[in-house]
């Protein structure tokens, strides 16, 4: 069974923030909300300088869905995270739980509240019809359900970002790493993954 | 007597808030079921509710993600 991921390839990504854009667009994305975003360090330093998008990295064992008090969240049969906005209250304990910073509050409720939570969908809408209005207005569209992929990774231009079935997407990842070994860069452990979680090489 | 009546009457209400439980978020349709719109793409290579024609279409999909693949068959 297809459990849906996405990866980052930084040796790629060149910061043109076209997922984040394609994000906006494709769901209609309120202002001050970015359910995607590009995060560069070692800006300036040639070479080291990196870039990654990030967004919902729908966590197996997601530490948003273990602290929300009213359980909106859920899992599909993909492994994606969604959420239910109605019956989200706005508390913000997700966005406190999440590492990736992935929950996102409008701001724009009366009162100074957060208002409904939104975020990442992996393209998969939510508890609503498929495709229709109501899900389009709340969650944005169900791409999934009209057999596409998340709009981010299709719209990559330099294909830095993959989605899609974790196996799938893994074997593309390393086939490139492969390649850039073989073509004598050091790749692999020090690419985004074991390296750059734990600051080294995967014992042999 | 009236008043204890609705004195009781007030407590139950609250008590029944107090001790309303988290109903969790509503059932979600299948991702493999078709989108209820015009924007469906390869509608042919798999039917709604058929998680198996999906599952290889969206497979077909993430491929294409793959430039090594891409670039062979130019």
């Amino acid at each position: 069974m297809a459990q849906m991921k996405f990866i980052c390839d930084t040796e790629r990504c060149i910061e043109c923030n076209g997922c984040v854009t394609a994000c906006k667009a494709e769901h209609d994305v309120p202002w001050g909300v970015n359910r995607r975003r590009v995060v560069t360090i070692n800006d300036g330093e040639v070479g080291a300088e990196k870039s990654i998008s990030v967004a919902c990295m729908h966590c197996a064992d997601a530490p948003c869905m273990a602290v929300c008090p009213v359980q909106c969240f859920y899992k599909t049969d993909e492994g994606v995270v969604l959420h239910d906005k109605d019956v989200c209250i706005g508390c913000g304990y997700c966005s406190y739980a999440c590492p990736f910073g992935a929950p996102q509050f409008p701001q724009s409720s009366t009162f100074g509240m957060r208002g409904k939570m939104d975020k990442c969908t992996f393209c998969a809408g939510g508890p609503e019809e498929n495709g229709s209005q109501a899900e389009y207005e709340k969650y944005g569209r169900n791409r999934l359900s009209e057999g596409k992929l998340p709009a981010c990774a299709e719209m990559c231009s330099t294909k830095a970002l993959l989605g899609g079935d974790g196996d799938v997407i893994s074997d593309i990842f390393r086939n490139r790493v492969t390649m850039r070994q073989a073509n004598g860069k050091e790749a692999g452990a020090n690419l985004f993954g074991w390296g750059t979680a734990y600051g080294g090489k995967p014992a042999a | 007597m009236k008043l204890i009546t609705l004195a009781i009457a007030t407590a139950a209400l609250a008590l029944a808030g107090c001790s309303q439980q988290a109903t969790g978020a509503k059932p979600d349709q299948k991702s493999a079921e078709t989108a209820n719109n015009n924007y469906v793409a390869n509608g042919d290579s798999w039917k709604s509710g058929d998680k198996a024609s999906w599952d290889k279409a969206l497979k077909q999909r993430a491929e294409g993600q793959n430039d090594y693949v891409r670039s062979k068959s130019l």
